[in-house]
């Protein structure tokens, strides 16, 4: 888990490396950020990657599997520079 | 039709060559069809500079225009617009520049400002509400942007002011340089050197009328509420500007680093929008109007570059520090400051520097062509040594000096590092980690744009229909973009805030009505594409094709060789794909020419009648 720009300030931390179950899958993730974080994900000010692909880009959506390895980022809605 | 508010209905043409001005009525139908600001300013660009007038030419004129929203009590109503033919580019240039000036020209009565003609000497110009006085300028011959911007202050007697100034590199004609306005800037494409050109050294505006409003209760109102909104949404744009999304693009395997050679760069947790928080922000700086505030003075406190400020930005970072290597904030901040005094772009500034240390490193230039620099990637040194070589054409800045089309004509042979679309190089996005990104670049009205091109990075990885990777449907995606900006950039709104006020590709509320009096809300995308499509008749007037629409051989042919990207690439053929179903949403033949439907349908046929 990266946490990127303001995303840092809002978690307190870069990164941290985390182990889901077997068979977990994007929704978990979700639900273990709302209880860490107070993270409460879609939030149409955050945007959050999957290995470099938005969340809302997978076909299963929330149910996207994880995979060992996975890369997730989360940062602030980008808009231009 | 007349307008209620918004407009004044009027300009100001400026003739250097025989020192005189006069006001003119604008066609009301203009804004109708085109909006004010970008859209205005390239009708009167295709009415006024034919193809035969080269940039540096007395014939070239500069065309600035505000738009209906400019000096508005609204947020952040602080654009206004520029056309001329581009030295950098050797084409049309639109540009779009924040600052005070736009609003104080519309406070002296003006919608618009055209300067033409060439002084016999150096110039500065003052506008003070009706009145137009030369003033002698040749003792600010060589002063930098920002103190010439302090010279024209005190030549107007202090006060609320716009001005706009240029520096040694737009008086040596670099094709490279900037106008400085307000410390915002007309960055991209050379039009410092248009001003050059014409011995003009700035321009100052003060106003003291009011600008029309059709509904005053009703903008408060909107103003009102845009403002708590923007307190939410652009919190993070209060805090960092938009550094924050250094490491978000690095990070996503998009940040241009060594000449575009990949595309993560490993300095990024020295660089970084904490770095420039925590040891480098002075203060904000919020231009006319705006609460947002994403301007960021920074300053060097300590180190070899101590006392260096500037007020630097996302792009301006990225080209001159990952493009060349550069992990130091303090050596960047110096680099942008020499930008700003010497008068380049800090993009294609980055550009240039970032091309010579690639071609200093593979050994095709030596410290013969540097003045003794060791131009390589990383080295703080070399790269403000190149910068100060370009503005002063001297050595290898001379050649560079004329831009990416300049150097490819003098030594075709370096193509292969050479990256620019039509003579401009691109922002801060290697499109190998965003296809759509590439559409942008290729088909921007002034060349490797990411604005005009149209920003694809978030709906390439927020919306369900564009996935990064992909090829198909970025035509439509970037067309929609592309519309979007050219509307805005015609109202005279910064696009930061146009979300909080509504303004969007499904355009809604009342602002526009309650600004002007007429509800151009559900024309708006309309609007955006007639201009889209005016400037590609320009374009196609001086010569551009399809092949002019295609990306460098770096991103065609070459594999991102490592990061989070490892691997991309973005080839011809998968390119073509893209442009062929833009040209198809555009209404433009394969050659990319509006065709005679799509000319009727928008109302170009009136128009250029």
């Amino acid at each position: 888990m990266r946490y990127l720009s303001a995303l840092r300030d809002r978690a307190g931390l870069r990164e941290q490396s985390v182990e889901f179950p077997e068979g977990a899958r994007l929704r978990e993730l979700a639900e273990w950020l709302v209880r860490l974080h107070g993270l409460k994900l879609p939030d149409p000010l955050v945007m959050a990657t999957l290995n470099g692909r938005g969340w809302g880009q997978f076909q299963q959506g929330m149910d996207q599997p994880l995979a060992d390895g996975d890369q997730i980022a989360l940062f602030p809605v980008v808009g231009g520079g | 039709m007349g307008y209620p508010g918004g407009y004044l209905g009027r300009l100001l043409r400026v003739d250097l060559t025989t020192r005189s001005a006069r006001t003119e009525a604008v066609d009301p139908r203009r804004f109708e069809l085109l909006l004010g600001g970008r859209g205005v300013a390239a009708k009167y660009y295709y009415d006024e500079i034919p193809p035969s007038v080269g940039p540096l030419e007395a014939g070239n004129k500069l065309f600035f225009f505000t738009g209906p929203l400019t000096g508005l009590p609204l947020p952040s109503t602080t654009k206004f617009q520029l056309s001329t033919r581009s030295p950098e580019t050797r084409r049309y240039l639109c540009s779009n520049c924040g600052g005070d000036f736009g609003p104080r020209l519309k406070m002296a009565g003006f919608d618009g400002l055209i300067v033409e003609g060439q002084a016999a000497d150096w110039t500065y110009l003052r506008i003070e509400d009706g009145k137009v006085a030369f003033g002698d300028a040749r003792p600010w011959r060589g002063f930098s942007s920002t103190r010439t911007l302090e010279e024209l202050k005190k030549a107007m007697g202090g006060g609320r002011i716009g001005a706009m100034s240029i520096g040694p590199a737009g008086e040596r004609l670099v094709r490279l340089a900037y106008i400085n306005v307000d410390s915002r800037a007309f960055g991209r494409g050379g039009p410092g050197a248009v001003l050059g050109s014409k011995k003009l050294k700035g321009i100052a505006v003060r106003g003291t009328g009011k600008i029309p409003l059709a509904d005053p209760a009703r903008t408060a109102e909107i103003q009102k509420a845009a403002v708590a909104d923007l307190k939410t949404s652009r919190a993070n744009h209060t805090k960092f500007g938009t550094p924050q999304y250094l490491e978000v693009i690095n990070e996503l395997g998009c940040m241009p680093t060594r000449n575009f050679q990949t595309a993560h760069f490993e300095g990024m947790s020295k660089i970084d929008a904490h770095v420039m928080y925590e040891h480098y922000l002075e203060k904000n700086y919020a231009c006319f109007h705006c609460s947002v505030a994403c301007g960021k003075t920074c300053v060097v406190r300590e180190g070899p570059y101590a006392g260096a400020r500037a007020r630097t930005e996302f792009e301006s970072i990225g080209l001159l520090g990952p493009n060349c290597g550069i992990d130091d904030f303090g050596a960047i901040i110096k680099a942008n400051q020499l930008c700003d005094e010497l008068g380049l772009d800090t993009i294609s500034g980055g550009g240039a520097a970032g091309l010579a240390m690639e071609l200093f490193e593979r050994g095709l230039i030596t410290t013969r062509d540097t003045e003794g620099l060791e131009a390589r990637f990383g080295s703080p040194a070399a790269l403000h040594g190149l910068l100060e070589l370009i503005a002063e054409r001297r050595g290898i800045g001379d050649l560079l000096a004329e831009g990416m089309i300049g150097v490819r004509e003098a030594h075709p042979e370096w193509s292969p590092y050479i990256l620019d679309v039509k003579g401009m190089p691109p922002a801060a996005y290697d499109p190998r980690g965003f296809h759509g990104n590439g559409l942008t670049y290729g088909t921007s009205s002034r060349g490797a744009c990411h604005n005009v091109g149209g920003w694809t990075i978030r709906a390439e990885l927020q919306s369900g229909k564009y996935d990064r990777f992909a090829l198909q449907g970025k035509g439509t995606l970037v067309k929609s973009l592309q519309d979007n900006r050219a509307y805005v950039d015609s109202l005279g709104m910064c696009t930061v805030v146009r979300g909080a006020v509504g303004f969007s590709d499904e355009p809604k509320g009342d602002i526009m009505k309650a600004a002007t009096g007429y509800d151009f809300m559900p024309e708006l995308m309309r609007i955006g594409e007639r201009i889209y499509s005016l400037e590609r008749m320009i374009l196609n007037r001086e010569g551009v094709r399809r092949k002019d629409d295609l990306l460098p051989e770096r991103f065609t042919k070459e594999k991102l060789p490592d990061g989070p990207t490892k691997g991309r690439i973005l080839t011809g053929e998968m390119y073509d794909v893209m442009l062929d179903e833009y040209y198809r949403e555009r209404g433009w033949n394969a050659e990319g020419v509006p065709t005679e439907e799509t000319l009727r349908r928008l109302a170009l046929k009136e128009l250029i009648a």
